[in-house]
């Protein structure tokens, strides 16, 4: 089940380069993140607010959804609703295919990277160009996003250089201004060329019959502006009640994504527009799993504005990046999303590879229960029987010894005494035979020669000696 | 289709755990002092009453320190000679200004008044046009303005509005102070709540340039759109509107 997450993340731990990549790319908007929230005076306060709000959407969502879908509706929108990716796929190739698109241009969306949307419309003959500069990037050289937010961040100007080389004929300076221009050169371009733009959906608004894409670069403002036709994709969950809502909810997402205070440019779309806006208007609903943790007992993941503040800080996400999950989801959020998507079978790997540190809890701003959700994870798959039989053994006899003070004081010495000759510097880092399988993913601290207990014992018995020392 | 996704939601709302939070939420509505869902007033960051001084002095620090230039002007003139600073002699310009729905909401100048005589007007109808890709530089009106944050607010207009501040790699807006709110919730506070016909195709917050941090996190502005974003606060603007009208 878990052995291709494995390998990929044994690939990317070894991989220094990467970790240094990602420690800058994740230092910059969690320090962003810390400073920018001092401003809200009580952070707690705010992310009560939000959660309270969005537990009331979810509570009530048939009730928003089909408000918002009459007032769209009667704006002139057309919806299509997609029970999964491949309805949804359906619903935009057919409206690409009955208006005879062939270029499109694509602002940052995860949605469209879940439903794995691109490779349908292109296997159609349809050009697809995505135009936030980190997803241009990754879709000339063929990859994944590495960060839901930033999701060029393991590429180094160095290499975008040799990817715009080979690709956009670029002959300027490896350096990231440079380079960045020349994007903004090439896709001009295409924007004014495309019939088509698709975007996702940051969040609807109910009372507003409106949408939001927040952009920093402002190809979401292009997308939904510039072609004739505008494609906007949401995920079923994504929606608030009204207008102040929708403040509070732009107040937290920028300050917990980059540490900004708002997005460079909020886009509100309430449909086509005769003038200064697309003629047809495209919303594709997409369910692909929500409606089923909905209803489930984890559907406070449904809450998750997707900020990325959980893979900013996740110890584990700065070694290994998004790139090594089985999914376009990665960091704590991913690991928790991904199983529920996917089924464990697929993605039981991510939840485990947690190491229960607990901080995206903290700093998750609509106070989505990572670290429970983890560890409820791991329980289903210890009960739905995805470990190995060694595993259960294991924890069985564990259990038992953690239960029995004696059992514990004999496994103590054994560990003492038995490790040393496994120890270098201080860590165990190879076990031979079952014992392996522990040090084949965790190093472990080679244990101290004598315990605490002992030495407080002994500590004690010096002090009775000398009183009034 | 749509039945059935509405209704696996409807399904999950009856069945799910959640069920319990659906119940406990419709007992405070027919309760009251029950657990009510909070307002979201709460969520306000600076008084609705802010005087005009502070907003002012908030919008300028906020939008400068998202990347924003803030300068004032007192009369056409100024306004004029800052536009001159910003553009130079020979730029091709496209404007869109008293381009908003409502009466006496936007600044009204004639275009001579605040123009350089030596720059070319683009006049743009179609926003398909290559027109749109040649113009250096964009003047616009704004519709509100949010301290808060530094935005402006720019809805859809005849005049392309919120195309042509997005294409050139120089936008100027011109607001006049009142046109300031101080919090993001009292700018949520004047959409006009589901009435397409207010406000037909929708409407833009912009908060300094347009910028990305996708190669190395390393701070490139003008990747799609302006790389300078230049507000022009106008005092005096109610006087030089009637001048210009009559």
């Amino acid at each position: 089940m878990e052995n291709r997450f494995y390998t990929t993340t044994q690939k990317a731990c070894a991989d220094s380069a990467l970790a240094e990549k990602l420690r800058n790319a994740t230092d910059r908007p969690r320090i962003g993140r810390e400073t920018i929230c001092r401003e809200l005076d009580e952070v707690e306060r705010f992310r009560d607010l939000a959660a309270g709000l969005r537990d009331d959407v979810l509570a009530n969502l048939d009730g928003y959804l089909s408000d918002f879908v009459d007032r769209v509706e009667a704006a002139g929108v057309r919806v299509h609703w997609a029970s999964d990716a491949h309805a949804a796929q359906r619903a935009i190739l057919g409206v690409a295919r009955e208006q005879g698109v062939k270029r499109i241009v694509k602002s940052k969306s995860m949605l469209t990277e879940e439903i794995d949307l691109s490779p349908v419309l292109e296997a159609d003959g349809i050009e697809v160009v995505e135009t936030d500069l980190g997803e241009f990037i990754i879709q000339l050289a063929g990859q994944k996003p590495s960060h839901i937010v930033m999701p060029a961040v393991h590429l180094s100007a160095a290499e975008v250089n040799e990817i715009f080389r080979h690709n956009i004929g670029y002959r300027g300076e490896p350096e990231a201004e440079a380079l960045t221009m020349a994007a903004r050169a090439h896709l001009r371009g295409k924007f004014a060329a495309a019939q088509m733009g698709i975007s996702g959906v940051n969040f609807a608004i109910a009372d507003e019959g409106a949408w939001t894409i927040c952009t920093n670069e402002g190809n979401g403002r292009y997308v939904a502006g510039l072609p004739r036709i505008y494609v906007a994709v949401m995920g079923l969950e994504r929606i608030v009640r009204d207008g102040p809502d929708a403040a509070v909810i732009l107040k937290l997402l920028a300050r917990f994504a980059t540490g900004q205070r708002i997005t460079q440019y909020v886009n509100v779309v309430r449909g086509p527009c005769a003038h200064d806006g697309p003629e047809q208007v495209h919303l594709v609903i997409v369910d692909n799993g929500r409606s089923r943790i909905l209803g489930g007992d984890k559907w406070s993941m449904l809450r998750c504005i997707r900020c990325g503040a959980c893979l900013n800080v996740c110890p584990v996400f700065c070694c290994i990046g998004g790139q090594s999950f089985p999914g376009c989801y990665s960091g704590p959020m991913g690991e928790v999303l991904l199983p529920l998507q996917k089924g464990l079978e697929i993605a039981g790997g991510p939840p485990k590879a947690c190491s229960l540190c607990g901080v995206c809890g903290d700093v998750c701003p609509v106070k989505i229960p990572l670290p429970e959700l983890l560890l409820e994870l791991r329980n289903d798959l210890a009960e739905g029987g995805y470990g190995s039989a060694m595993e259960r053994i294991g924890m069985k006899l564990g259990a038992w010894v953690f239960q029995h003070p004696l059992a514990y004081r004999m496994a103590q010495r054994v560990a003492r005494f038995g490790l040393r000759p496994f120890g270098k510097k201080g860590w165990v880092e190879k076990l031979p035979s079952i014992p392996g399988e522990w040090t084949r993913v965790k190093d472990l601290p080679l244990p101290a020669k004598t315990s605490f207990l002992s030495r407080q014992a002994r500590k004690r018995g010096k002090k009775e000696e000398t009183p009034n020392g | 289709m749509d039945k059935d996704v509405l209704q696996q939601i409807r399904a999950a709302l009856d069945s799910g755990p959640i069920a319990e939070l659906r119940a406990a939420a419709e007992q405070s509505e027919t309760e009251p002092g029950g657990p009510a869902r909070p307002g979201s007033d709460e969520g306000r960051l600076f008084p609705g009453d802010l005087d005009e001084a502070s907003r002012i002095a908030l919008f300028s620090e906020r939008a400068e320190s998202s990347g924003a230039r803030v300068h004032r002007a007192g009369d056409r003139a100024a306004l004029k000679a800052v536009i001159k600073e910003i553009v130079g002699d020979s730029a091709k310009l496209a404007l869109a200004i008293n381009s908003g729905e409502g009466a006496g909401a936007q600044p009204s100048f004639a275009v001579e008044d605040i123009v350089p005589e030596s720059c070319t007007i683009v006049p743009i109808e179609d926003t398909a046009g290559d027109d749109l890709f040649r113009i250096d530089a964009a003047i616009t009106d704004v519709d509100l303005a949010v301290a808060e944050t530094g935005s402006i607010v720019l809805g859809a207009s005849e005049a392309c509005r919120r195309m042509i501040s997005l294409v050139p790699l120089i936008h100027i807006a011109v607001l006049r102070p009142d046109q300031i709110v101080a919090d993001l919730i009292d700018w949520a506070g004047s959409l006009p709540v589901a009435d397409a016909a207010a406000a037909p195709g929708g409407l833009t917050l912009i908060s300094g340039p347009s910028k990305t941090a996708d190669i190395e996190i390393k701070l490139v502005t003008g990747v799609h759109g302006p790389g300078e974003l230049h507000l022009v606060v106008i005092d005096n603007l109610d006087t030089l509107g009637q001048e210009v009208h009559e």
